[in-house]
């Protein structure tokens, strides 16, 4: 674009006025919002109500007889008698990143504005907050063979933020800053039992256990590693159970009924939330490029590693074929397994690079005859370098199977 | 680290506190207040006066510990792992065993309640981290847990730093994620589980349900001993090792929807031939790979 000096200087202005214009604070976007919406969601055990109101979900301790353990910043920890348990979808643009960046005291007075907006009395509620939307919350409740019934009520969106425990961190909070993410799985899970506060800090850990199983059936990679995530690094958990009720808990067994309970119902409400928040399920996770990003092969290597010798159309119709290519994404899986037994010292990289490279001519490529092709397949150094150049060969292959099918 | 000393006897590990700054988040009695001891030992599980006592079903010679720290944070795991026997996977029947994993994370900061809890949060997916890291399977099921699994969380009241964050992302979650699953990974090693004890077909397998006997079963050798004698030439073999590992995991991907079974059948098959030897086809894929591995032990 050619800009003349006129021009310029009119763009120096606006961009002066936009940066100095003062953005609406998070204190008037909360007085503004309109949160007169008030209706139910659904019921959970214990005669628990949960209802809808502007951004959040609110979970309604109909008396109290309830204690609570919270994994959250606000409120957290054990609490007698909360009135409600929220979950509250962060308010987005600037205001949202500001607050966020101030620190968790200003998370919490934020919090506090927002429940006394809703009508509550901030100092008796238990917040969580995310980037979800409540629209895709899930509850569901289970009877756990002892006639123990179990609720949960979750959120669910890890597609960027998802980690596994040992990760490199984002940051040292005893140097100040904080992080601000989006992506995090929230649980409430009510117990109608009375467990003591040593089970109810073992059904936490049960939930958790629930939630790192299903992001391993889902195959779901940390953003931080190159392994598979366990959670990620802001979800939380509020285990609620109801200290009247006539079954008593001592000792929450990890065998027990009810722990298989609690598992299935955490298991089965995220799956749905996942797949709400964020289309990620069985389907969405087994795709090629999806295996692939975990080892650090993406799109945009895969296009440097050759000349593709086709039109943009053609090679969108071999990438949509292959994303569909449930075969090789099995195998490109399988692939990646044998990297994470390199990782893990099982198998050395020699013969677990040999066994890599003999799946990838034998098995996913059609023709490793080129010269250059074999030149290359033997020069490569690592299973990510493998990966990503028999990708791009199999991008050529498809389209090259699709021009003899309709005989260009 | 801090006022503790972790003193290593000859029937416990006793993790001792000089001041009465301690406070334990606890699986076993909830949150107890400046705490003295904590013991690992045969004992009972009690707590009496400001000592935790925790029963572990091992040689308590056999404790895990990992002392990380970075700038002003430190963090410290204290762990006990059996996982030979009595491993799980969260919402299924859990294997028959006293296998157990404890835990106990000393954190040398001040925090709320909240973070702590948080804290465990972050432990108990270090233990299904370390757990995943080893490949350990039973009945078909990897496991992400033990039968027992006992947590402990410790900070430090004592003027100084004070944390909220114990997730992933600040240092304080990564050092508990990494001192957990270095301490649990050191003490399963000293009792027996290791990545070097699964450098073993028969080993993988067996977590599928096909054990030594069954795949001599399978083998159609006539002699157990002469069967022995060939296992023991062939069951570490590095590439038939990652071919097994890659197959049970395409086993995994089927059982978890993520594959159909015919097309998981049929990868399977591609990386049983290309790293093993010819498949011998069978009903499903777990049964495909062990009777190629059972003929594979016999050949040569």
């Amino acid at each position: 674009m050619v800009t003349d000096g006129l021009s310029l200087y009119t763009l120096l202005v606006k961009d002066a006025i936009t940066n100095t214009r003062a953005m609406p604070t998070w204190e008037e976007i909360i007085d503004a919002e309109v949160t007169n919406d008030r209706k139910e969601f659904g019921r959970m055990c214990s005669g628990i109500t949960v209802l809808r109101q502007g951004r959040a979900l609110i979970v309604m301790l109909p008396h109290e007889g309830f204690r609570t353990l919270s994994s959250g910043f606000t409120n957290g920890g054990f609490m007698d008698s909360a009135t409600a348990v929220l979950n509250i979808s962060d308010m987005g643009g600037k205001a949202g990143a500001d607050y966020m960046a101030e620190g968790l005291d200003t998370y919490d007075t934020v919090n506090m504005a927002y429940a006394q907006k809703l009508g509550l009395d901030p100092s008796t509620v238990i917040y969580q907050t995310t980037s979800a939307s409540m629209t895709n919350a899930v509850m569901r409740e289970d009877i756990a063979s002892g006639g123990i019934k179990v609720s949960a009520v979750m959120t669910a969106g890890i597609k960027h933020n998802a980690g596994r425990s040992g990760d490199p961190s984002s940051f040292d909070e005893s140097e100040g800053g904080s992080v601000d993410v989006e992506g995090t799985i929230i649980t409430f899970l009510a117990i109608d039992a009375d467990l003591s506060d040593g089970a109810i800090f073992q059904a936490m850990l049960v939930a958790t256990e629930a939630k790192s199983c299903v992001i391993q059936e889902l195959q779901a990679r940390s953003l931080y590693s190159q392994g598979i995530a366990t959670g990620s690094g802001t979800d939380q958990v509020v285990v609620i159970v109801n200290k009247t009720a006539e079954n008593k808990v001592e000792t929450l067994e990890r065998s027990s009924e009810l722990s298989k309970t609690i598992s299935e119902c955490v298991s089965e409400s995220l799956r749905t939330a996942l797949a709400r928040q964020a289309g990620m399920d069985v389907a969405s996770q087994w795709e090629p490029l999806e295996q692939l990003a975990r080892i650090g092969v993406t799109a945009e290597t895969i296009r440097k590693e050759a000349l593709f010798d086709a039109t943009k159309a053609q090679l969108d119709e071999a990438v949509e074929r292959l994303r569909h290519d449930t075969y090789t994404t099995t195998l490109v899986s399988a692939i990646i397994n044998i990297q994470d037994d390199i990782v893990r010292g099982l198998v050395t990289e020699q013969e677990g690079m040999a066994l890599a490279k003999d799946l990838c001519t034998r098995s996913i490529l059609s023709d490793t005859s080129d010269p250059v092709v074999k030149l290359r397949l033997g020069d490569v150094a690592s299973i990510q370098e493998l990966l990503s150049y028999v990708s791009a060969l199999k991008v050529i292959e498809t389209v090259d199977t699709r021009r003899d099918e309709i005989g260009q | 680290m801090g006022s503790e000393n972790i003193i290593r006897n000859m029937d416990d590990v006793t993790i001792q506190f000089t001041d009465n700054y301690h406070d334990a988040l606890t699986t076993l009695f909830g949150k107890v207040e400046s705490i003295k001891n904590i013991i690992l030992s045969n004992a009972e599980t009690s707590l009496n006066e400001g000592t935790i006592t925790i029963h572990i079903d091992g040689d308590s010679t056999k404790v895990g510990v990992s002392e990380l720290s970075s700038g002003s944070t430190f963090v410290n795991a204290v762990a006990f792992a059996n996982l030979s026997e009595g491993l799980s996977r969260s919402g299924h029947e859990p294997q028959a065993g006293k296998g157990e994993v404890v835990v106990i994370v000393l954190i040398d900061s001040d925090m709320p309640d909240s973070t702590m809890a948080r804290a465990g949060i972050t432990v108990n997916e270090g233990i299904t981290a370390a757990i995943q890291d080893l490949g350990l399977a039973y009945d078909g099921y990897l496991a992400s847990g033990a039968t027992r699994q006992d947590i402990v969380i410790v900070r430090n009241r004592a003027p100084g730093m004070y944390l909220r964050g114990a997730g992933n992302h600040t240092k304080l979650g990564e050092l508990i994620g990494r001192s957990t699953i270095e301490a649990v990974k050191r003490s399963a090693e000293e009792n027996g589980t290791s990545i070097y004890s699964r450098m073993s077909v028969v080993e993988l397998l067996s977590g599928y349900g096909y054990d030594q006997e069954r795949l001599f079963s399978m083998s159609g050798c006539p002699d157990y001993s002469q069967f022995l004698v060939k296992i023991l030439d062939k069951d570490s073999d590095p590439t038939v090792l990652a071919a097994v590992s890659a197959t049970l995991h395409i086993v995994d991907c089927i059982r978890w929807g993520l594959v159909a079974e015919d097309v998981g059948m049929e990868a399977g098959i591609q990386v049983i031939s290309t790293g093993i030897s010819e498949p011998i086809r069978a009903q499903d894929l777990p049964e495909t790979l062990a009777a190629t591995v059972a003929r594979y032990f016999m050949s040569g």
